[in-house]
């Protein structure tokens, strides 16, 4: 991860610690997501998981959804991911 | 995997804010599941248990050992039968291991196994017993009482105890002969543990070719010498028998007429002498000697008898004689069949030419020439 957010950083020319202060997510095969940088769970259930992030909501929709590992800052969750969106408009 | 984790199931209202004020304070939470909408289980180290229970307020929070040495010793506990019979297992495969079940003696080549042994129970080893042996010492011991080791190795693996033979190396000797070919043959296969060879599979060497030098070498004092060639060589041996038949041939004989001239001797005093001159255009002549009286008087009797002789030409007839010629060549090669051969292949060749009948008996065998 911090080598994709590095090159992230590199092919867009902003700041490397701005970048990682952002949240970010990524989907593997539709059965993992991954999610960097969440405040807190706003709503946990087995088919929609509501994470609060930095000035937003991240939604996760799908089935048998569960928290593999949730720290601090990253939450790993498994399941049939259906879609991640966010609740407003990014700005 | 040793470390003790807990599954916490919980039970209440707004669970999530419970969780979110848990990873707040850094702890992180595994396989947290909501299998309905006031109840939540995940799975935490069991260091961070008195932080979760002092933070719990109205939940109510059930705890279970989920893995590492707690939940190993609680099962443990629940199954004392399975522990008693691994505790047996355990104490059985240590105490059948102390035992010497297997002696493997390797490396020797021509100290016989059976002397290693012998040797081994004088020291106080014995199979089906506890042995206690210092190494060094029964290493020791072995290369003192046993002829021809050199070096030697002992080692306990389990319950087989390997001793590894290092033997000492052959006889130095001066006057080795090559080792020559006793017979004309090919070269199927050869192993050659000791001593110079240029051999090749496929080879056809004769009789007399040498097939394995002594290999020179420097004993264990200093001293140059000739090692023995030593190895075994398969091979195919072949014996062949000639026979030729003239269609025509002239034959001498004698007709039966002989002419006898002779004389006495008495020391060198010749009497008696019937002196008769041979008319014969053909003749073989033989003389003899014969001594009348060997003690009283040296008397003796000098007799020369012509014989006459003639000669005429036959024609040879191979399909009467065929079976006699091949059975004559049969005995020949077969008188060199000894008992390291084995019989593979026998073949019979006729060759007629203008004037003569050629019969070949050729015999192939197998064999294993054993170089010592």
């Amino acid at each position: 991860m911090i080598n994709y957010i590095t090159e992230i950083a590199e092919v867009t020319a902003l700041p490397l610690s701005e970048i990682k202060s952002m949240t970010s997510y990524s989907v593997v095969g539709g059965v993992i997501a991954n999610v960097n940088n969440y405040n807190k769970i706003l709503l946990y259930s087995s088919n929609k998981i509501l994470l609060k992030v930095k000035d937003n909501e991240l939604n996760i929709d799908g089935k048998d959804l569960t928290i593999k590992q949730m720290t601090k800052n990253d939450i790993t969750i498994m399941g049939q991911i259906s879609s991640i969106y966010y609740s407003y408009e990014v700005k | 995997m040793i470390a003790n984790y807990s599954k916490i199931t919980l039970t209440g209202l707004n669970l999530e804010n419970f969780i979110n004020y848990i990873k707040e304070a850094n702890i992180p939470l595994y396989s947290v599941q909501r299998p309905e909408y006031n109840v939540m289980t995940f799975v935490v180290n069991k260091k961070y248990m008195p932080f979760v229970r002092e933070h719990i307020g109205k939940i109510e929070l059930v705890e279970e050992d989920y893995f590492g040495l707690g939940r190993l010793a609680k099962t443990m506990l629940s199954r004392i039968g399975l522990v008693i019979g691994i505790i047996l297992a355990i104490t059985a495969t240590i105490i059948v291991n102390k035992f010497t079940l297997h002696i493997n003696v390797v490396g020797n080549e021509t100290i016989p196994t059976a002397t290693i042994i012998t040797a081994l129970n004088n020291y106080g080893i014995h199979l089906g017993t506890i042995n206690h042996f210092n190494q060094d010492d029964l290493c020791e011991y072995l290369t003192n009482n046993v002829e021809n080791i050199s070096l030697v190795s002992v080692k306990q693996i389990g319950t087989s105890l390997i001793v590894n033979i290092k033997e000492k190396s052959a006889v130095l000797d001066k006057d080795i002969q090559a080792f020559r070919s006793n017979y004309n043959m090919q070269i199927v296969d050869y192993q050659i543990f000791a001593g110079v060879h240029n051999l090749h599979k496929g080879q056809l060497v004769k009789i007399g070719d040498i097939l394995v030098m002594p290999e020179n070498t420097v004993g264990q004092n200093g001293e140059a010498g000739e090692v023995a060639p030593k190895g075994t060589i398969d091979a195919i041996v072949w014996f062949a028998a000639t026979y030729t038949m003239p269609k025509v041939e002239t034959i001498a004989y004698r007709t039966g007429n002989k002419i006898i001239s002779s004389y006495y001797m008495l020391n060198d005093y010749k009497f008696l002498e019937n002196a008769v001159t041979n008319t014969f255009e053909l003749f073989e002549e033989e003389s003899m000697d014969i001594i009348i009286s060997n003690y009283l008087i040296p008397l003796r009797l000098h007799k020369t008898i012509y014989y006459e002789m003639a000669s005429k030409t036959i024609e040879n007839d191979f399909s009467n004689l065929k079976d006699k010629i091949i059975a004559n060549l049969h005995d020949i090669v077969y008188n060199n069949v000894t008992s390291n051969l084995s019989v593979q292949d026998d073949r019979v060749d006729v060759i007629e030419t203008s004037d003569s009948v050629i019969v070949n008996y050729y015999l192939q065998c197998s064999t294993v020439i054993n170089i010592e």
